[in-house]
């Protein structure tokens, strides 16, 4: 029997398709903005833009309170949060490290396997430190990454982290 | 009268227009009775049960689309979901009205001669549900009966909604989400009983079925798919493991009119590792023989005993009477993970042969023909020891897995969609393998290997004469189900986005249609004022989306011969009084 595709000599195309995946999730408008306002000469775009503010202040003005507040969705503020650590109390400590394996195999590895699946591959990601801590604790709406800030204690995350930092090298 | 009294009014007689239109178009949509599910098969223009009939053939007696004309089938209509999430419900029809679910089992009615939505409902989601969520947030249809529509959010519950309205009109609690059980089925109507079952055997749930009155709500039975100690078959599980063991009942059952028996397939065992439960295991990765009524079990079958390589056998049995060997069998027919198709005699669960659906099956050196039990292959039982077993064939997604193949009667062909790949499996070391309710309890490690140019094979199966008829060949996995009609066509789409249809006795390709995403759903045909059309949800998702990426997109495609423009496809309301949201008038 041949494995015509092992997984280490795939090469890891994930981070490209996740950025076509963030792309493509605010579709049409960014595909709008990316490739058709460079064709529209600036007078005519100036047009397109004036018309639209005028038709959607118009619509404000002269919208019934109800249309109003339905067009109003309640948007999670984003505030900024307080964390225990500055930088990982955790990292390169061996014992911890096996806990954040265990914790990523219990928890993570059935979306983002050993290298990407259904979610990015996080031995691969850009995030780091608290940008990584946030992912996990409040999710991302609108995709499967849940939020996580009920199960999981902020050390926990960063042994996660400090797993995935020492499976990297 | 003032500007203020004129706009009101203006808007009142607009909603009394709506209301007028909607009781209008719906008023025609009569109830479903008991007798309309069991007459299914008579019924040519809706498509009522999961798999049209209660014998689950997903096989149509309608015959306008034929293998001469189909390759004039053209798009009528789409209807986009509006989500990203992977699509794999059948849809039902009834009285011109579609139902259809899209991820996080959102349910849409729609008007089913030119897609004009009626309703749609949303359920509440926990925002960490995907914590418990092994295969993404997928859901695989609605049941009908009276005037309700039956289905199961993720979060285990079972939702009845209006069918007139999508109001929800009752709800109960199936089981606890956050120790992992989650539901994804279509529940089966069967008289007053809605039977639903559960998913979670990745963290370590103890599986069931449970039925509720179709009417009030109120729950009839529960049956575990693991015994408790005391009743029979709980000595196949050593000490606790039990509790823990898995045997999800993550798909629908098939029904059997005639003997009243109601048959579901369960799941994987739980952890993984099958050297940490010792013994058969019974009723994992099994099929099991119910009475709808009680609940009782009358039998069952274990495709996998002590399964350590995730087969689960939740695929719903296909039942028909055949011929083998010249003796008249009422059979039930199962396509496994494990890489077997079985042959049941489903009156008393004997087994009458199993064939295997790939090449190279090397988990099990055979399986016996007068049993059906498996003679393992001890070499590719992966151990509590974090060495790594390879190639396993097939690789845990299967055979084949959940989604229906279909039956044609007219020439006693299963159609089967089989996928020919590998896996490697390494098993953790006991210490760090631990049950904690709501956690991935598998204690294994995974990856799956393409063995060739081509993983998925569209196969047709003679089952009485137990020969391969054709094979139609894909680069990627095939995970939809599958329909066929007596005007001899088979319909199924790939992951490569397209549906397709074959001629059911060669095989030849004969039309195929780009949808824009891969297809994880299961085509119906239904017909409306004598017009035959074929639909299909197109939708990448699923367990699929975890072996490629392809665009993602959600839409439903309804196929007919006619275009748009002629006929009842281009009635409906779409003038501004009926789009939801549009711009306030200006006045
Ligand atoms: C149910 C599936 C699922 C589970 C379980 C899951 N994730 Fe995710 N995760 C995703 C998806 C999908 C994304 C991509 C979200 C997006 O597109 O913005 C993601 C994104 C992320 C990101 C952002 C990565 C980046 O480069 O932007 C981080 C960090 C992350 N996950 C960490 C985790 C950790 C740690 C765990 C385990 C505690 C976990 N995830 C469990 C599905 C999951």
């Amino acid at each position: 029997m041949i494995i015509v595709n092992p997984s280490p000599q795939v090469p890891d195309r994930s981070r490209y398709f996740n950025r076509l995946r963030n792309r493509l999730r605010v579709w049409p408008w960014n595909h709008y903005l990316l490739f058709r306002t460079r064709n529209l000469s600036a007078p005519c775009g100036i047009g397109v833009l004036s018309l639209v503010s005028l038709v959607a202040a118009l619509a404000l003005l002269s919208a019934p309170h109800w249309a109003l507040a339905q067009s109003h969705s309640p948007k999670k503020a984003s505030l900024p949060r307080e964390w225990k650590y500055q930088a990982n109390p955790f990292a390169g400590d061996e014992k911890t490290i096996h806990e954040g394996l265990n914790l990523y195999r219990r928890r993570c590895k059935i979306c983002h396997g050993n290298r990407g699946g259904r979610g990015p591959n996080l031995f691969a990601t850009q995030l780091a430190g608290h940008e990584f801590l946030r992912a996990v604790m409040e999710g991302r709406d609108g995709t499967q990454m849940p939020a996580w800030e009920d199960k999981l204690s902020e050390e926990q995350v960063w042994k996660i982290m400090a797993y995935i930092i020492a499976a990297r090298s | 009268m003032d500007q203020n009294n004129s706009r009101k009014l203006r808007r009142s007689a607009f909603m009394a227009t709506l209301i007028f239109l909607g009781m209008t178009t719906l008023a025609a949509a009569r109830p479903v009775s008991s007798d309309d599910l069991m007459n299914a098969a008579g019924n040519t223009s809706d498509w009522l049960n999961h798999g049209r009939t209660y014998d689950m053939q997903r096989f149509s007696p309608l015959t306008q689309i034929n293998p001469c004309n189909v390759n004039n089938l053209r798009p009528i209509w789409s209807f986009a979901v509006g989500n990203l999430d992977g699509l794999e419900a059948t849809p039902l029809v009834h009285d011109g009205i579609m139902y259809i679910t899209s991820a996080y089992a959102h349910v849409f009615a729609l008007d089913a001669r030119n897609g004009r939505k009626l309703w749609h409902y949303t359920p509440d989601v926990p925002k960490d549900l995907g914590t418990v969520l092994c295969c993404g947030p997928v859901n695989r249809g609605v049941a009908l009966r009276g005037n309700l529509v039956y289905v199961t959010p993720l979060d285990a519950r079972l939702v009845a909604l209006n069918k007139d309205t999508g109001q929800v009109v009752w709800e109960k609690k199936i089981d606890d989400w956050k120790a992992g059980y989650t539901t994804t089925a279509a529940p089966l109507v069967i008289r007053d009983h809605v039977i639903v079952g559960v998913a979670g055997g990745e963290y370590g749930i103890r599986g069931h079925i449970k039925s509720y009155n179709a009417k009030s709500g109120d729950l009839e039975w529960t049956t575990y798919t693991i015994p408790a100690p005391g009743e029979p078959g709980n000595d196949t599980w050593p000490g606790d493991t039990w509790k823990t063991g898995g045997a999800a009942t993550w798909n629908t059952g098939t029904y059997d009119m005639a003997s009243n028996q109601l048959y579901w397939g369960t799941g994987n065992g739980a952890p993984w590792v099958a050297e940490l439960r010792k013994g058969d295991n019974l009723w994992i990765a099994a099929l099991l023989s119910l009475n709808p009524d009680t609940g009782k079990i009358n039998w069952g079958f274990q495709y996998t005993p002590n399964d350590a390589w995730d087969y689960d056998g939740n695929m719903p049995p296909i039942l028909a009477d055949i011929t083998y060997e010249g003796k008249k069998i009422k059979a039930a027919m199962q396509s496994n993970r494990n890489g077997f198709f079985y042959v049941l005699n489903r009156e008393n669960g004997e087994f009458i042969y199993a064939e295997p659906t790939i090449e190279g099956i090397n988990w099990t050196h055979g399986i016996d023909p007068k049993t059906g039990r498996p003679d393992v292959n001890q070499a590719m039982v992966p151990k509590a020891d974090g060495k790594t077993v390879k190639p396993i064939i097939p690789g845990l997604e299967g055979g084949t897995n959940w989604f229906g193949f279909a039956y044609n009667p007219c020439l006693g062909y299963a159609i089967i969609p089989t996928n020919q790949w590998a896996m490697s499996m390494t098993g953790y070391k006991p210490e760090d393998i631990t049950y904690e309710p709501g956690q991935i309890y598998m204690g294994m490690d995974f990856q799956m290997y393409r063995q060739g140019e081509t993983i998925g094979h569209l196969k047709a199966f003679d089952v009485q004469n137990r020969k391969w008829v054709w094979d139609i060949a894909s680069p990627l996995p095939f995970f939809a189900g599958v329909l066929t009609t007596k005007s001899g066509l088979v319909f199924t789409g790939d992951q490569l986005g397209f549906i397709f249809a074959a001629d059911v006795k060669s095989g030849k390709m004969l039309w195929r249609y780009q949808t824009g995403s891969g297809i994880n759903a299961s085509p119906i045909t239904y017909a409306l004022d004598g017009k035959q059309y074929i639909a299909i949800l197109s939708g990448l998702g699923g367990d699929p989306s975890f072996y490629f990426q392809n665009p993602k997109g959600g839409t439903l495609f309804v196929f007919g011969l006619d275009s748009l423009d002629s006929g009842a496809a281009a009635a409906g309301n779409w003038e501004v009084e009926h789009i939801e949201g549009a711009l306030p008038n200006l006045d």
